[in-house]
């Protein structure tokens, strides 16, 4: 964070960030949107190293507790919408238009993204332990058999 | 979408800076769904980021943007821009410490709050593979109204008893310790009631029932301590009559 000068702003990286989220991350996905996402919450993450703190206080800064929890969402945001561009399949609340099936062969785990610092997160999985609910599909249509 | 412009006189104070509190103009155009909050926000986001006050959930729900607005304790997130009208003014829940501009310290309340044991203490412990303790819908009715206390803290504001007798426990402290001796599953009444049937508690209460007024979950705290006060004179009399049932 800088002590003065610096162009950036908490809110508006923030604003930013919330807005490539709602546009991109949120329950219908793309490849291309996910692309463009990852790119810019790239971009917001090296630009948050500009943000100035305009309160130099001791007692209750919330300036710098919201610039503090900022960093933490964009960490979040980033592995986010990397985990769901690695993951070329529709499950649940992520519906990824170009994949629209469910692909249980490459796909029955769970995404662990691994901070990377200043790196991109590295997208991993593990397996999942099915206790009682046995995965099938979800069709609410009233086609399904 | 109207906008509107309006003016906000909000009480600035840094305890590392200033000698004492002090009013701060901030002239903004809000939006005609706003709420006192949204105004903050903004004034936060785009003129001032040194402004410093607690906020959450934006739904009446987590109970932190409590503040006074032109003298009414209210919480921040319900109280809409539109129906007010000049300039509004905003300061600190009355009656706790200022620890910085619209922050106020609490520990008052929360130590209080500690005292009554707001939590179940079963009246009969059961192994935890005996199952659920159950509850008829009657039985729920008997506490459910207190049991919507956000901890907000309004009704401390509100309460004049407590601003001349900062002891009193205070109005959420004795509904949620009566909410859980309502409870039929709960067994701590007697723990309880040294804290809310003393001078400092219960009968502190002159009734004024400012706040029930002020109370944004409607739960009624006056209603709560007056049945504690029936509660503890009962307990009296039997005490004093038939000493020798025990409580």
């Amino acid at each position: 964070m800088q002590e003065t000068g610096a162009t950036e702003t908490v809110a508006g990286l923030r604003k930013e960030m919330m807005h490539t989220m709602e546009q991109h991350a949120g329950i219908y996905r793309s490849g291309e949107g996910l692309t463009a996402a990852c790119a810019t919450l790239a971009d917001l993450r090296s630009r948050y190293g500009g943000v100035e703190l305009h309160d130099k206080t001791n007692v209750y800064n919330t300036d710098l507790l919201q610039a503090l929890e900022l960093g933490s969402m964009l960490e979040c945001a980033e592995a986010v919408a990397q985990s769901a561009l690695a993951r070329r399949e529709s499950r649940g609340a992520h519906q990824r238009l170009d994949f629209a099936a469910r692909d249980d062969d490459k796909y029955l785990r769970h995404s662990l993204a691994y901070y990377g610092a200043a790196q991109t997160p590295r997208v991993d999985y593990c397996d999942v332990v099915i206790t009682r609910s046995k995965p099938g599909v979800r069709d609410y249509s009233g086609g399904h058999e | 979408m109207s906008e509107r412009a309006i003016e906000l006189e909000v009480l600035r104070y840094n305890p590392e800076t200033d000698r004492e509190p002090a009013f701060q103009r901030y002239a903004i155009t809000c939006r005609e769904e706003w709420v006192v909050l949204d105004a903050l926000n903004h004034i936060k986001e785009n003129v001032d980021p040194t402004l410093s006050y607690r906020w959450s959930c934006h739904m009446a729900v987590c109970g932190s943007c409590g503040m006074m607005i032109n003298g009414e304790p209210k919480l921040a997130c319900k109280a809409f821009l539109r129906e007010y009208t000049g300039v509004i003014r905003v300061e600190p829940l009355r009656h706790f410490p200022v620890e910085r501009d619209l922050v106020t310290v609490i520990d008052d309340f929360m130590e209080k709050l500690k005292r009554v044991r707001p939590y179940l203490m079963p009246k009969d412990v059961k192994a935890l593979e005996a199952g659920e303790y159950r509850q008829t819908p009657a039985q729920l009715n008997r506490f459910k109204q207190y049991s919507m206390c956000i901890n907000c803290m309004l009704c401390y504001a509100a309460c004049p008893e407590y601003g001349l007798i900062p002891k009193y426990i205070g109005p959420a402290a004795i509904a949620l310790a009566h909410r859980w001796n309502q409870d039929s599953r709960d067994g701590g009444r007697a723990a309880r009631q040294p804290e809310i049937a003393a001078t400092e508690g219960a009968w502190e209460c002159s009734f004024v029932g400012a706040c029930s007024e002020v109370c944004p979950e409607h739960v009624d705290p006056a209603g709560a301590i007056q049945q504690v006060k029936i509660r503890s004179t009962v307990d009296w009399y039997q005490e004093h009559l038939m000493p020798w049932l025990k409580k």
